[in-house]
C-alpha cells in the first residue's frame, strides 16, 4: 500500500522540481531576451572605438521576436523597434536583417553558445554589436 | 577744454574701466592682467582721466586691439553635424514616409530623442566617434581663439603701460 503511494507522489515531485530546474523548456523559443555587452564603432577614417551600449543610445536589453519578425527595447512600454527578414541556413544559425531609417543591419544568432553578433551600418560609419541572448522567461 | 569734452570724456574712460572689469568675465581672463597704475607726480583725477584716455587711443591703435570691443572671433566655429547632412536628410524621408527614422544628430541628446521618438531601433544609434571629434575641434578653436584675444590684450596692455609710464605713472 504504502509502495503505491509512493510512485505517483515521486511522480509529482519530479514534475515539480523539473519546472525549476529547466525554466528554459517552458519558456517561449520564439521570443529571444538579448544583452548587449559590447558595441565597437568604426568610422571611415578608421577611428574605432569600444563602447557601452548607453553611449550610442541603444538599450541594455533588446526583445527579439521571431515570430512577428521585430526587434526592440526590453521594456514594458517600448517606442524602439525594428523588422527584419529572417534565415536559418543551418541548424542552430539565425541570420536577422533589416532596414532603419537610413541604415542597414543584419544579426547572426547562435542557439548553440547563445552569442548574437549585429553589425549596422550607414553611409558613413558601422557598428558591430556583440551580445547574449536566451529564450525569454 | 570745455564741459561737454570732459563729460565725453568721463563716459569713455568709464567705458574702459567697465570693460576691463566685465572682461574676465566674459572671456574668461584672470585679473591680473588688468594693470595698475599710480601717480608718481601726484596726478589729479582729472589729469588722470586724460592720461589714461590718450593712452587708450595710442595703445588701441599702437597694438590693432580694442579692450573696448566685445570679444569676437577671428574665424568661424567648426560646425557641429556637417557631415550628418545625408543622414538627417535620410530621417525627414523616413518620417515622412511613416517609417523608423534612422536620424543622428551630432546633440547626442537629440539623436536619441529623434530615435526614441520615431520609433528607430538601430536607426537611433548615435555616433559617438564624430560627437568626440567635433568636441575636440570645438575646444581647439576655443583655445586658439582665447590665445589669440590674450595676444592682442597683452600687447595691447604692453603698449598702455609704455604710455602713462611715459606720462609720469607707475604701472604693474
Amino acid at each position: 500500500m504504502r509502495y503505491h503511494l509512493a510512485v505517483p507522489l515521486l511522480t509529482i515531485l519530479l514534475l515539480s522540481l523539473s519546472a525549476f530546474v529547466c525554466p528554459a523548456q517552458a519558456a517561449d523559443d520564439n521570443r529571444l531576451l538579448c544583452a548587449i555587452t559590447e558595441v565597437v564603432e568604426c568610422d571611415s577614417l578608421g577611428e574605432c572605438a569600444k563602447l557601452e551600449a548607453e553611449e550610442v543610445g541603444l538599450p541594455d536589453f533588446l526583445i527579439v521576436d521571431l515570430e512577428s519578425k521585430k526587434i526592440k527595447e526590453a521594456t514594458t512600454v517600448s517606442l524602439r523597434e525594428s523588422s527584419f527578414a529572417s534565415h536559418s541556413p543551418v541548424e542552430g544559425i539565425t541570420i536577422l536583417s533589416g532596414v532603419d531609417g537610413m541604415r542597414g543591419w543584419s544579426a547572426v544568432l547562435s542557439s548553440e553558445n547563445t552569442r548574437v553578433t549585429a553589425s549596422v551600418s550607414d553611409e558613413e560609419a558601422g557598428f558591430i554589436v556583440f551580445g547574449h541572448c536566451r529564450a525569454e522567461p | 577744454m570745455n564741459k561737454h569734452t570732459s563729460y565725453w570724456r568721463f563716459w569713455v574712460v568709464s567705458g574702459i574701466l567697465a570693460a576691463m572689469l566685465l572682461m574676465p568675465f566674459g572671456s574668461g581672463f584672470a585679473w591680473a592682467q588688468e594693470p595698475i597704475i599710480y601717480p608718481n607726480k601726484g596726478q589729479s583725477q582729472e589729469a588722470q582721466d586724460k592720461d589714461k584716455y590718450e593712452c587708450y587711443g595710442w595703445a588701441k591703435q599702437h597694438s590693432g586691439f580694442d579692450p573696448m570691443a566685445p570679444p569676437t572671433a577671428s574665424t568661424p566655429p567648426p560646425q557641429a553635424g556637417a557631415k550628418e547632412g545625408g543622414v538627417v536628410k535620410g530621417g525627414v524621408i523616413g518620417g515622412l514616409g511613416g517609417a523608423a527614422i534612422g536620424a543622428i544628430a551630432g546633440n547626442t541628446g537629440k539623436g536619441a530623442a529623434i530615435g526614441a521618438a520615431s520609433g528607430a531601433l538601430f536607426g537611433g544609434i548615435r555616433r559617438h566617434n564624430q560627437t568626440t571629434r567635433e568636441e575636440q575641434a570645438g575646444q581647439q578653436w576655443a583655445q586658439q581663439e582665447t590665445a589669440r584675444y590674450s595676444q592682442g590684450r597683452s600687447e595691447y596692455n604692453r603698449a598702455f603701460s609704455a604710455c602713462m609710464e611715459g606720462r609720469g605713472y607707475t604701472v604693474k
